[in-house]
Parts: structure tokens; sequence; C-alpha cells
């Protein structure tokens, strides 16, 4: 079976590193892109189950990226992007969420396993369960 | 009459004629509160609206005591041909005529000291010593004035000022009805004075209040933003700790079956430590590099704690500068020493070019920071067998500092940026990462630097050709070092020292 490739956009080095580690280690293919400008040619290349996209970043940020993306939509389609920042409660997450961004998750509320496990819920199996994805809370266990 | 009236004058009208004109002239002069309308009006409603011009009356001029000054000033006076003539007339003009407290030969201020009404025909007696005798003889002719009345403004039994009454006749054609009424006018320009001065200060200070309040707003929602960015920029490295840490923890709970209570790590619960597969094994180099990770990031979050303690104390002026003649060759040489090791291991070449001519005043830790946080930086962007400079330029009255690389430079629209809290640039986010890098560094050599009077500025000529830092302190026994020796926070039970940002160069 092919592997399902994951867009990591995030400019922070260690952060990239770890979470593309994580993501390698669980099965995926993971391609980083530094900062926003990076991200919006790669994201037009298509072909990504899921892009996982930070707010804050040189260059162009996450939100231009998504305002970039609204302009001039990829040919080839992608699965949803899913803001991966460390705010909180700043009105850019509904901002993004009109822009496009089907999800939310704050990196230091997460550990990298709920990390993947987020991976799972929003990488839907591609057959006949095409359900449209909801913004949801990110898994939490107790 | 009404208590208030009653009250309002201290001595009694004597006519009810008196009472009804006064009444009026009340009337007119507190209907206002504007300072300048009301004391304007206190010089013409007499003249105007009760035709004292027909009496003989030509000027009336209000004149108030400036404590502060140590004067008495002349306030305001009637709009009238004589009063315009007599201001032709002189010398000085008239709001500049100020006659001092202690000038006691003036008639004004004995009028003031006494607290009774005085009577001139002769001008210098009030214009003395500001106008010669010449001089005042000469407005007093210009003006056609015989008589000058002299009455004291009584506030709550304190003189405030002095109005004058000058007119065409003698003293003695002036009716007993016509002094009872100025008189009682007296009174009621005291207390309007009085009123319209409260009004102003009030006006003045509400002004006042209403720009600080918009000053605080303002300094509130930076400080908001500050808060806002800054938590922002402490959960970065606490992220890669907390995901570092828990990758190793996870690799080794996969190994020993048994994860630490209260953590749920295990990706795939399901496989058995005998079977793991090769990217859950933990190698020892794996280990290392999670845990050194760690650790720099644990160092970047102390140094980001450290820095925004420094911009709050620099901002909140709780640093105190310990100002001395400094020699800026051997704090740069103490400097370079610290981070000889560093640049050695670079093979990066620190030279010291010349020795400046004079003396800086400044305070040796503060500047000791601010060269190592741009030697730091020079050390961090320049790719190893590059090189360092530091040299001295006098520019009277100060002594220019530049720190010089020849490392990656920077693009020119960044160079602006590089001063603002976390202005760090694009081009060095990986070196943030990697040497524990706040992205405020620059900003607190910037606020040091101005709090020593001196400006700083960044000079590159793009990508990839280096970068000079140019800093002035002022020389010693300067004006400007004088001013600083003023202006400079000085040391209070509230000043602390600066936290030391510690500097990796990787």
């Amino acid at each position: 079976m092919k592997k399902q490739r994951i867009l990591l956009i995030e400019d922070d080095t260690y952060t990239r590193d770890a979470y593309e580690e994580i993501l390698k280690d669980s099965g995926y293919e993971v391609d980083t892109a530094v900062d926003g400008q990076e991200g919006i040619l790669k994201i037009h290349k298509g072909g990504y189950s899921l892009i996982f996209l930070d707010v804050m970043m040189p260059k162009v940020d996450g939100l231009d990226v998504l305002r970039s993306l609204k302009n001039d939509p990829p040919k080839t389609s992608n699965g949803p992007i899913i803001l991966l920042t460390n705010l909180t409660h700043d009105p850019v997450i509904f901002l993004a969420t009109d822009l496009g961004a089907k999800g939310h998750l704050v990196k230091s509320d997460i550990t990298p396993g709920e990390l993947v496990e987020a991976v799972k819920k929003y990488i839907q199996p591609t057959k006949n369960d095409k359900k449209p994805f909801t913004n949801q809370e990110p898994i939490k266990e107790e | 009459m009404s208590l208030f009236q009653r009250k309002l004058f201290i001595t009694t009208p004597k006519t009810k004629e008196t009472i009804k004109s006064l009444w009026k002239l009340e009337k007119i002069i507190l209907d206002s509160l504007d300072f300048h309308t009301v004391v304007q009006k206190i010089c013409d409603s007499v003249l105007t609206e009760l035709g004292y011009l027909n009496l003989g009356y030509r000027i009336i001029v209000l004149t108030l005591v400036d404590e502060k000054r140590g004067v008495l000033r002349r306030i305001s006076l009637s709009q009238t041909t004589e009063a315009a003539n007599a201001q032709a007339a002189s010398e000085i003009p008239f709001h500049e005529i100020e006659i001092p407290l202690n000038a006691t030969g003036n008639l004004l201020i004995k009028t003031l000291q006494e607290k009774k009404p005085q009577v001139t025909h002769y001008w210098p007696e009030i214009f003395t010593p500001i106008l010669t005798e010449e001089q005042s003889i000469k407005n007093q002719s210009a003006a056609g004035i015989k008589t000058s009345m002299l009455y004291p403004v009584i506030v709550k039994d304190r003189s405030i000022g002095v109005l004058i009454f000058s007119m065409i006749k003698d003293m003695k054609e002036v009716s007993e009805n016509e002094e009872d009424l100025i008189k009682g006018y007296t009174d009621v320009v005291g207390l309007a004075v009085q009123n319209s001065l409260l009004y102003s200060t009030l006006e003045k200070t509400t002004r006042d209040l209403a720009k600080a309040n918009e000053r605080l707003k303002e300094l509130d929602k930076l400080k908001d933003d500050f808060v806002s960015v800054a938590s922002h920029e402490l959960r970065t490295p606490m992220t890669a700790i907390k995901s570092y840490l828990w990758m190793a923890l996870n690799k080794l709970s996969l190994q020993s079956s048994s994860p630490p209570a209260g953590l749920k790590l295990s990706l795939q619960s399901s496989s058995s430590p005998a079977g793991l597969k090769k990217q859950d094994q933990l190698s020892p180099e794996d280990l290392k590099r999670y845990l050194s990770r760690s650790y720099i990031s644990v160092e970047r979050l102390i140094n980001l704690v450290n820095d925004m303690l420094n911009i709050s104390r620099i901002e909140g002026r709780r640093i105190a500068l310990k100002l001395e003649g400094t020699d800026l060759y051997q704090l740069t040489s103490d400097v370079v020493e610290e981070v000889i090791i560093k640049a050695k291991e670079k093979d990066i070449k620190v030279n010291i070019i010349n020795k400046p001519y004079s003396r800086v005043l400044c305070d040796k830790d503060k500047i000791h920071e601010v060269l190592l946080n741009l030697i730091g930086n020079s050390l961090k962007f320049t790719k190893n067998g590059g090189q360092i400079s530091v040299g001295f330029v006098e520019k009277p009255p100060y002594v220019l500092t530049s720190v010089s690389d020849n490392g990656i430079g920077i693009a020119p629209e960044n160079i602006n940026n590089l001063f603002t809290k976390f202005g760090r640039l694009e081009s060095s986010y990986v070196a943030v990462a990697e040497s524990g890098g706040t992205g405020l560094g620059l900003y607190i050599c910037k606020s040091l630097i101005e709090l020593h009077k001196g400006t700083i500025s960044a000079k590159s000529s793009g990508l990839g050709k280096g970068t000079t830092f140019s800093f002035t302190l002022p020389s010693v026994g300067t004006e400007i070092a004088q001013k600083l020796k003023t202006d400079a926070p000085k040391e209070t039970e509230k000043t602390k020292d600066l936290e030391k940002t510690k500097i990796n160069i990787n």
C-alpha cells in the first residue's frame, strides 16, 4: 500500500524535526517546508493527505498561506489543512477557520503521540466513507 | 439681599442704585468661566455697561500676583482709545510690564500689601522701576489721564491683585456713589478671578488627564501585545522540550514495556517488546540527540525569561547606570577574551583594530553586555574561517564603536526589523533554535545604548556580504556626558542588575 503523504509547514527547526521524526516512525511519508512561501509551492504540487500549517512564520505566515490558496487554489487536490500553532485563544484561529483550515492543534498542549492520533482522525479512509471534515478539538486524554 | 450676596460684599453698598448696578455687573462677569473672557469683561463692563465713560473713567487695568515669578503682572485692560494710546506710547508692551513684589516703592505693591485703596496723579508711582520716570510721564500724557485709583483685589483676606481705575478727572470729582460701587465691584472681581482660575486649572487638569489616560491605554496595549507574543515565544522551546522528552520516554517504555504512571506513551501498544520495530528502538545516538536538544531548548527558555525581565527593567527604568570613565579598548578586550575559545573552535579571527583616543562615560557592565551580544552575533552568523573586527572612531562628542564581520550579511529590507522585539530575521531562524537565541538581544542592546544617550545602527551590503553594527557613547567631559549624568536612572531600592543571558555559538 502506498504511504500517505503529510506536509509539515513549520519554521522552528527543533519542532519540525521532532514532528517529522515521529510521523515517519508512525509510517507516514513526510515532506517539510520552513516557511509559508515554501509551503505554498509544495501545496501547489499537491498529493498530500494532510497538511499541518504553523501560523507565526517568517516571509509568509500561515494566514497568508490560506489566503493565497483561496485566491489561487492548487490544481492537484490535497487533504485538509490543520493549524499547528502555539497561539491559543487568538482571533487568528477563527480567521484561519474562515479561510478554510479544518482544525486547530496547540503544539505545547499535545505530545507527539497525540499528534499521530490526530493524523489518524483527520486522514479519512479513502474509500466509501467521505465525510466532510469538521472543526474538531484535538484528541485529549486524561 | 440674598445670603450669597451678603457674603460676597465685604463692604456693604449704600444705595439701592449701587446694589442694582453691582448685581448687573456681577451677572455679566460671573456668567463666563473662561479666564480670558472673564478678565476682559472685568475691564470693560464698568465702562460700557454702567456708562462710566460718561463719568470720566477711561482705562481699567487688572493686575494679578504671579507668586511663582514674584511679580505683579498686567493681565487685561479696557478696550478704549485712551488705553490704546497709552499702549502705543509705552516702550514696553502692556503684558510685559511686571512689577517685582519686593518693589515696595511702587504704589501698586503698596496697595497690595496694605490692602487699602490708593490714589495717584503721577504714573511713575505705578510704573517704576519697570519704566523710567520719563517714560511713565510720557505714557500718562499720551493717554490723557489725570487720576488713577488703585483697589486691592481681595479673596479670603488675601490680596491677589490690584484693579486700576484711570480717569480724566480729579479725585474730588469722584462721587460717594461711584466710590461705593467701585469698592463693591472690586469684591466681585476677586470672586470672578478666583472662579475662572479654578475653572481654567480644572480644564487643563482634565485635558492633561485625558492625554495621560490615552498614553496609558497605548502602553497597556503594547504590554498586552508583548505578553501575547512572548507567551508564544516561550511555548516554542517548551514544545521542543516536551516533544523530545516524550520521544525518549516513549521509546524507553516500549523497550521496557512498563510506561511510567500518569503518562500515556505507547503508540503501538499492541506490539510486544520482543518484536520491536527498528523505528521504535532507542539508540544511544537518538537519546543523546533528544536530550541535547531538550537541554538547548531549556537554555533558550531561560534566556527568554532573562531577556524579558531585562526589557521590563529597562523600560520601567529599574536598571540603574553606574557611570564611570571607561576605556573601550580594555572593555572590548575583556569581551573578546570571553569568546575567544568559541572563536577558535570556528577558526574565526577576532581583531581589535585601534584604540579610541578618548574615554567614554558609561556603565561598564551594560556596555559589556552590548559588546558581548554584538560580537556573539557576529560569531553566530559568520562561517568558519571568517573574520570579525572591532574599531573605534572619534565622533565628537561621541566615540563610535563598530563590530564588523564577513558573515552571512543582512538583506536591505530586513535592516529595520533588527532592533525590534522578536525582530529576528528569517535567515537566522536555524541559528536561533540551535544557539538558544531569543530574538530580543538587539532590542536590549538598542535600549541600553539609548539609555546612555547614544545610538546604534546596522549596515550590510546585502546577503553574504557581512554586517557592521555601530554604536555611539558620549566622551568623558562633554556636555552630552554631563546630561547623561543628570538623566541616567540612579540606583534605588527598586533598581536591579541585568540578568545575564548566556550566548551559545554553534
